[in-house]
């Protein structure tokens, strides 16, 4: 018999959504001893299922019909003290935030003993808590116990919340993206932590996703969410190798595949040079105490005209904090940024105006970087406007850029809030494009889209980028991302470039260890993507 | 925070609080001479004998012939000292009269605040928890009245309900007059005469504090950290507890600190109200007869306990959130 057994759950959305249920006649198992991965989009119901498991589901959102069985047992019709009960000592989650899923006043040893003090064995915690720490590797676990959150790393709070799950050994684990925050170094390390534990203590796990490397690298079974519907069903190597619902085809074809092929030389004269640049952030003075943060030091590189130059490092690397030198978000203290040979560093505002319309910056999130008090056109319009061209021109060109993004210009007098996050992408995009740029900045321009949006926001960069001969500087932490889009690649570590090389070169041919961990840790390494 | 950054912490934040307060005492002191009338002729005019000699002569008694400068040299170097000053017109040192009053200052306030934070925090709990329904409505009704009406109103209304109509509590004064008490005699009798002015302080606090409570139970109810605690399986009445509205009184702290310090001053309206024998009262008493070395008496020890709750405030929530770093 299966440990869980999830049988038509079908979930409402409130009236006025875009689809009536958020998950519809949805069913699976797990069994002891296996992963399950759950991988869909976002917005697929893959969260919403895992909730219901749980009996987390919010208020708005009721259970309709469908039974979940979990060790003999219908947990939808159980009381809700039962269902307490169950919650931590049987069935354990972990989520996708570990920046945010800790109480961040408590201390970490405490938060664990809760745990257990919870479900009536408090008495152990002193005992159990340094023990559940050293099972998830984490270094010195009496000293780890005693810090508040805020003190350790991403990677160190996920191998927390771990801890946390296993206290009271649970049957099953429901992991709702336990890596998606994570750099892909500790990704990798949470994924196997996970297989390890799972696997040692024949837990079953219901993992969810919606990264295909991820499951290629963890899953003995896949179920493929859209909207709301399971779509298609089975084996790991059945699913990952050849699948059947075109849905499952799109979304595999979207995966970057992380292979990077040879591309031309490109020997054309430099635009940017980048020659001793220094940024180093100091906190306290005065009367406090000193801190000293080296962002970026030793971060030499040349763009040439119409290539695209990868920064690739994870999180805190200076990678963006390099890029916003370049456009004086950031100010650096030392070196040369050299755009045609002229240093753009000892510039004043004023004398920068003329180059903030050659050199534009595409932001990260789509959500945060429009205003959402003005329409898409006036947006996208008022770069040019402010540079002193008329308002009716900027306009129109503002309704062909629309075009060049692929949107309906219609879009023109609408709020950004009207639009998905890939669509806001390409305003972001056109709004860039309005000032007719000669050097394009991306900074994550794709890390916080669905893979199928990305792949389509990745394909329009490279079309408007060979149409446009526009030359790219591309700010990722993606490797497969950079592999598909890159002719050089730089690789960031601590604030300095460590390996810089033409993409295909430094990834068939990795030279600094740092490079060499990053590209084993892309997940999926070993699954090659059919060709479909 | 960790215990041996503390003496550091307290040099470094004590240094700073003495330039405020010798920034505040310049202020003050050319405040004050700024207002239209001083002393002499204040005293001159109610002694009826308003010559020119005299006036001349009481102003250079009283150091007031002095250019602006050199009286304000001389009022630092006294104050520097902690001399406050004399008194002419209640002929007693300032430092004297100003700490006699100071207890029931202290007394009054403290009671306000004790109750307005004790009460809010409570109301704005049981706000958020039984948030939508007839509870929260009736909090927030609560809450927003008393927010919206005036003090001296407020005062005037509880003195007619609880004095004159019902003659439960007494409407004036910090003990009974005439009546010999020991031990706890004096104190009942003394909290009885601080019910109403307290109350009367605190109301207004109270609102604030039930609706930022509310508001923000409500916002890190929803954070994910509430989540893990009941994926854990933590009964809700601890989650409540343990989890949102330890995290919730966070911003409470910051605006306690702020009001703290405001209280001393918000009393001069309860004080004058309630005849409540504190320094808000001899301020006002000092203000109407340009007492100047009274008045700036007060405002110079009102600065220096404003500045002492900002300290203690920061000092709270060093100790409350791990995440701040007591810097300078």
């Amino acid at each position: 018999m299966s440990l869980l057994r999830v049988e038509g759950l079908t979930v409402a959305l409130p009236p006025g959504g875009d689809r009536p249920h958020a998950v519809e006649d949805v069913s699976f198992h797990v069994d002891a001893g296996e992963i399950l991965c759950i991988v869909g989009e976002s917005g697929s119901g893959k969260s919403i299922s895992a909730n219901a498991v749980m009996g987390l589901l919010p208020k708005g959102l009721p259970v309709r019909s469908g039974a979940i069985g979990f060790e003999g047992r219908d947990l939808l019709s159980l009381a809700p003290e039962a269902m307490r009960k169950l919650r931590g000592e049987r069935l354990a989650m972990i989520f996708q935030e570990p920046m945010t899923a800790l109480n961040p006043l408590m201390r970490v040893g405490d938060q664990i003993g809760e745990v257990l003090r919870v479900h009536g064995s408090g008495a152990d915690a002193a005992r159990r808590v340094p023990e559940l720490l050293a099972a998830v590797n984490l270094p010195d676990p009496a000293a780890i116990a005693r810090s508040h959150p805020f003190r350790l790393s991403g990677g160190q709070r996920q191998r927390v919340m771990i801890a946390m799950a296993l206290a009271l050994e649970p049957a099953l684990l429901i992991a709702d993206e336990p890596t998606t925050a994570l750099d892909v170094t500790t990704q990798m390390q949470i994924l196997r932590l996970i297989r390890e534990i799972q696997s040692r203590r024949g837990m079953g796990v219901l993992f969810i996703t919606h990264d295909f490397g991820v499951v290629a690298e963890i899953a003995d079974r896949v179920a493929v969410m859209q909207r709301g519907r399971i779509v298609e069903q089975g084996p790991a190597s059945e699913v990952l190798n050849r699948p059947q619902h075109p849905y499952t085809r799109a979304l595999i074809a979207a995966v970057p595949h992380g292979a990077a092929e040879a591309r031309a030389t490109i020997a054309t004269a430099p635009v940017l040079e980048l020659r001793g640049v220094e940024k180093t952030y100091r906190r306290g003075g005065f009367f406090g105490a000193r801190a000293v943060v080296r962002a970026v030091h030793d971060a030499d590189f040349t763009l040439r005209r119409g290539e695209t130059l990868g920064l690739v490092g994870e999180s805190g690397s200076g990678k963006s904090t390099l890029a916003r030198c370049v456009v004086k978000l950031v100010e650096p203290e030392q070196g040369t940024i050299a755009y045609h040979g002229t240093d753009l560093r000892p510039l004043s505002r004023a004398a920068w105006k003329p180059y903030r319309r050659r050199i534009q910056m595409v932001f990260q999130d789509p959500y945060a970087s429009l205003n959402p008090r003005r329409t898409v056109g006036d947006t996208i319009a008022e770069g040019p406007v402010t540079h002193g061209e008329p308002r009716s021109k900027a306009l129109e060109r503002a309704r062909e850029l629309l075009r060049l993004v692929q949107l309906d210009p219609g879009a023109m007098n609408r709020y950004p809030h009207e639009f998905s996050g890939g669509q806001r992408q390409r305003i972001g995009i056109a709004r860039a494009l309005a000032m007719e740029p000669e050097l394009l900045i991306a900074d994550e321009p794709v890390s916080a889209l669905d893979v199928s949006v990305q792949a389509q926001v990745l394909a329009l960069l490279a079309e408007i980028r060979a149409r446009l001969g526009l030359t790219m500087l591309f700010i990722t932490h993606d490797l497969r991302v950079a592999a598909q889009i890159c002719d050089r690649v730089a690789v960031m570590q601590r604030g300095a470039i460590v390996e810089q090389g033409p993409t295909s070169e430094v990834f068939a041919a990795p030279q600094h260890a740092y490079t060499r961990q990053l590209l084993d840790s892309i997940p999926g390494r070993g699954w090659t993507p059919p060709e479909l | 925070m960790e215990a041996s950054k503390l003496p550091g912490f307290l040099l470094r934040r004590g240094v700073k609080a003495a330039i405020v307060v010798l920034a505040i005492v310049i202020c003050n002191f050319l405040l004050v001479h700024a207002a239209p009338g001083d002393p002499a002729s204040v005293i001159a005019g109610q002694s009826g004998a308003a010559d020119a000699v005299f006036l001349e002569q009481l102003r250079r008694q009283f150091g007031l012939d002095q250019p602006l400068y050199v009286q304000l040299w001389i009022y630092l170097k006294s104050v520097l000292s902690l001399d406050l000053g004399f008194s002419h017109r209640q002929q007693a040192p300032v430092a004297q009269l100003v700490l006699e009053r100071l207890p029931a200052t202290l007394l009054l306030t403290g009671a306000a605040f004790a109750f307005a934070l004790a009460a809010g925090v409570t109301l704005g709990a049981l706000a958020a928890q039984r948030v939508g329904r007839w509870a929260d409505s009736v909090i927030t009704v609560i809450a927003l009245t008393f927010y919206a009406t005036p003090l001296f109103w407020v005062g005037l209304m509880l003195v007619l309900i609880f004095s004159v109509w019902l003659e439960w509590l007494p409407s004036f004064g910090m003990s009974s007059v005439g009546v010999e008490m020991h031990g706890l005699e004096v104190v009942w009798d003394v909290a009885q005469h601080l019910l109403l002015p307290a109350l009367t302080l605190g109301l207004f606090y109270l609102a604030v504090y039930a609706r930022l409570t509310r508001a923000t139970m409500l916002e890190v109810a929803d954070q994910d950290f509430v989540k893990t605690a009941r994926a854990k399986g933590v009964p809700e009445g601890r989650i409540l507890r343990a989890h949102v509205l330890r995290n919730a009184l966070l911003p409470v702290i910051t605006f306690a600190g702020i009001q703290a310090g405001q209280l001393l001053g918000g009393s001069i309206l309860v004080e004058t109200v309630f005849a409540w024998p504190g320094i808000g009262r001899l301020a006002f008493e000092a203000l109407l007869a340009r007492d100047y070395p009274v008045l700036l008496g007060v405002f110079f020890c009102t600065s220096v306990m404003v500045v002492l709750f900002n300290l203690l405030t920061d000092m709270l929530y060093a100790i409350i959130d791990p995440r701040v770093e007591v810097a300078g």
